[in-house]
């Protein structure tokens, strides 16, 4: 066994151990948490009752339907899109903003329009999972080295032999990257949505729990999930490693996109203008009902807009966003730069992260609410635990991937750690955590309204969920978009910063 | 002193490529007037050239004349702007021709197949009978060294055997005109060397035409019958060297006079074009 298996190993055992320690010595007030022993003991008795498979056997259906409609469905658009590049020049602004969208914004519209069942559920874990194949699928045609191409040409081979024997083993690596991703948007878009509103499910099981005070139940379906993705994610994992030395060298995209703002701007009024057409057809379809017009939407938009009781909504959810994100950026950015600085920790801890990440973390929203109450802070708490993971990684990997010769630079001229932390590894890390706040932000920003979806007395998810207890599609509608709007505007201006750091 | 070649060594298990369809003494490549040009960029030409059959002939110039765009253009991956290509007395248009072999400067061996798989993926394309596959797949992992590696991914092989992958893929096709494009580039001085006597045994073993496009005169002068100076952009020859070398020379040439004073001439031909090249990359802002 490895140093840093070794040291994870040991580290988790000596929490589990001082977890168990904290709960028997009743140091913590009972009730916050479950020792570990009792966790499993309630795991075990769960795991032989026919309802908890039951519940399990559900999510993993709405689950596995949803990546599998992601996976044909994602293929598809891809070839199509990488076929004919002006279209997807077109399209290429929603692809980029695609996961700065607050899905679960979307889920009581969906509610209101095909009932509360399965079908919002897996149409949410769709939309989810959908977009990370698209993406793999045009990198990995993108990524074809030409050289592979030409080399066909010249054994004299046809196109159809080129697509087959080619092409597809050629982008086959990155498309099994966005399947991966997929898999864990799928899961995470399943649960996530069981939890915020449903009747049925593993996810809908942990909000019954917390709900009915069962803090047992609650916690040994938290281990159970815990468990059961970290063994998916180290499967996952270790089949990707088989495969790597067939995969090829990483390699630079050969595409060469031209966008001008001009481009940039006609393409996103044509989507906008596709959406709104979309948005139309679907309301003659459904009715008024189930669907508010563009139109009514408006209407109704414009007193609630003027009202002040909606800009207090706006405000508490922009504190939130705020206070989440500098909490998730600076604990994220010196845990990133303690732990990249070390070889050993980054391979001891990275692991233990990606497995957490992989986490569907809207499960873990009961403990936060346990811990901080139905308050602003657990709101806070919550949004930095979508954050920080992902600045954390981009700066341990910014760190680790800095070119030695930097830093080697500085120690011939003789300057001490600190030195050599404030003017040679901080300034080098500065497009990376560029990067990192722009990653953040929406992943962030989506804990938050998830966070206010869920038991919020104030915000502007509250007002989403209280909208659908009164069938007000309008105001549903309305909130939807602006928070659509807004969270693809801030992204894009973060994608702006972004490159502009990553280019000077 | 004088170069002495070294003894003949004794004919090895590769097959002689398949007679030309063309009448022996009849030029394997005829270039006449050939020119290329990407819109208003004329890159290539006028090129009139002829190659004889079983020629090794390479083609050193400055960086941006040209070179691969002729290769590109007489291996059918391009067409030419004006002008014509024959090869075997029939026109090469756009189309790459039967027998004619590429290997180029990156790495092209399929990073998914085993060295034995890729070498034979061009034959299992044409639908040749698996005993054939194995034994041609066989004859070609021996001749260029690579028998332990036979079932290794690229990936765990170095430049050089890659390189070695893709030549071999190359040869199982038997191809009576090989092109090269600067095929060494990216390996170290002293592996360039040892491939170069590799390639130079590969072309006495086959008969094929070979065409070598390299940046290094060394290697241009060492390996070659002729050695064609191009000029910088629009690639032009400036002039056709006879280099004399005998048939069956390798790498230890480069200690005679004659080669010294070989690569002296070259490079006095290079030198001013290299030059123009530079400047013209100075004033393009690249």
């Amino acid at each position: 066994m490895t140093r840093a298996s070794a040291i994870r190993l040991w580290t988790i055992v000596a929490i589990i151990i001082a977890l168990e320690l904290v709960c028997r010595m009743h140091w913590v007030r009972p009730g916050l948490i479950v020792a570990p022993s009792v966790m499993v003991v309630e795991m075990v008795r769960l795991m032989g009752t026919a309802a908890f498979w039951s519940s399990v056997w559900t999510s993993t259906r709405s689950f596995l339907i949803a990546f599998v409609l992601a996976m044909i469905a994602g293929c598809v658009i891809g070839l199509v899109l990488h076929a004919f590049p002006r279209v997807r020049s077109t399209v290429e602004p929603l692809i980029s903003s695609w996961y700065a969208l607050p899905f679960f914004v979307v889920y009581p519209l969906l509610i209101v329009l095909f009932g509360m069942n399965e079908k919002p559920i897996i149409l949410i874990g769709f939309l989810y999972a959908v977009m990370a194949v698209i993406i793999g699928v045009l990198n990995g045609l993108d990524r074809i080295p030409a050289v592979l191409t030409r080399t066909g040409r010249t054994l004299r081979i046809n196109s159809i032999q080129q697509a087959w024997f080619v092409s597809l083993p050629a982008a086959a690596p990155y498309v099994f990257t966005g399947a991966k991703l997929a898999f864990g948007y799928a899961i995470t878009g399943v649960l996530g949505s069981e939890f915020i509103l449903a009747n049925a499910g593993y996810g809908y099981d942990i909000a019954f729990a917390y709900n009915n005070f069962a803090d047992k139940t609650m916690y040994a379906l938290l281990l159970f999930l815990l468990v059961a993705v970290a063994l998916i994610t180290i499967g996952l994992e270790r089949a990707s490693r088989a495969v790597e030395h067939r995969s090829g060298a990483s390699r630079v995209s050969d595409v060469q996109k031209p966008v001008t703002v001009a481009s940039r701007l006609a393409a996103s009024l044509i989507i906008t203008a596709v959406l709104l057409s979309a948005w139309q057809i679907t309301h003659f379809v459904v009715g008024q009902e189930a669907l508010a017009s563009p139109g009514v939407t408006l209407q109704r938009l414009v007193p609630l807009l003027s009202g002040e009781e909606f800009w207090t909504h706006v405000r508490e959810t922009f504190l939130a966003l705020g206070f989440s994100l500098l909490l998730s950026c600076v604990l994220g950015a010196i845990l990133g730069a303690l732990v990249g600085m070390s070889a050993t920790a980054t391979a001891a801890v990275t692991p233990v992260i990606v497995t957490l990440y992989a986490l569907p973390k809207i499960a873990l929203y009961p403990v936060v609410l346990l811990f901080f109450g139905v308050s602003f802070a657990a709101k806070v708490v919550f949004g930095a635990m979508y954050g920080f993971i992902p600045m954390m990684l981009i700066v341990i990997n910014a760190i680790q991937s800095m070119n030695p010769a930097l830093r080697k630079t500085a120690r011939v001229m003789c300057l001490s750690q600190v030195q050599t932390l404030g003017t040679v590894v901080l300034p080098a890390m500065v497009p990376e955590v560029v990067t990192g706040i722009r990653v953040s932000f929406s992943i962030t920003f989506l804990g938050v309204m998830i966070g206010e979806m869920f038991g919020s007395p104030r915000g502007l998810g509250y007002v989403l969920m209280r909208s659908i207890t009164i069938n007000d599609t309008a105001t549903i509608m309305g909130v939807t978009v602006l928070v659509g709007i807004f969270a693809v505007v801030i992204n894009s201006s973060l994608v702006a910063l972004d490159n502009a750091a990553h280019h000077a | 002193m004088t170069y002495s070649p070294p003894p003949m060594t004794t004919p090895g298990n590769l097959e002689r490529v398949d007679a030309p369809s063309a009448p022996s003494g009849a030029p394997s490549v005829v270039f006449s007037g050939v020119t290329r040009s990407y819109g208003p960029v004329h890159a290539l030409g006028p090129i009139d050239l002829q190659l004889r059959t079983n020629e090794f002939f390479s083609v050193v110039g400055p960086s941006g004349c040209g070179k691969s765009t002729m290769l590109d253009v007489l291996g059918g991956l391009n067409r030419p702007t004006s002008g014509e290509i024959l090869f075997e007395g029939k026109r090469v248009d756009g189309q790459v021709p039967p027998g004619i072999g590429v290997v180029f400067q990156e790495d092209a061996s399929f990073p998914w197949l085993t060295v034995e798989r890729n070498i034979g993926f061009g034959l299992r394309r044409k639908g040749f009978p698996p005993q054939e596959i194995r034994e041609r797949v066989q004859r070609a992992i021996e001749f260029m060294g690579l028998t332990a590696f036979a079932k290794a991914y690229p990936s765990q092989l170095s430049g050089g055997m890659r390189q070695r992958v893709c030549i071999a893929r190359t040869l199982v096709m038997r191809p009576r005109l090989i092109l090269l494009d600067e095929p060494f580039g990216a390996l170290d001085q002293q592996t360039r060397l040892l491939m170069g006597d590799e390639l130079l045994n590969l072309w006495r073993r086959t008969g094929a035409t070979v065409v070598l496009i390299t940046h290094s005169i060394d290697e241009a002068a060492m390996l070659a019958d002729r050695v064609g100076v191009m000029s910088a952009r629009p690639g032009r020859f400036i002039e056709v060297i006879e280099t004399g070398w005998p048939a069956n020379r390798d790498s230890r040439l480069a200690a005679s006079e004659e080669f010294g004073r070989l690569t002296t001439r070259i490079w006095e031909v290079l030198r001013n074009e290299s030059i123009q090249a530079m400047r013209a990359d100075v004033t393009s802002g690249i």
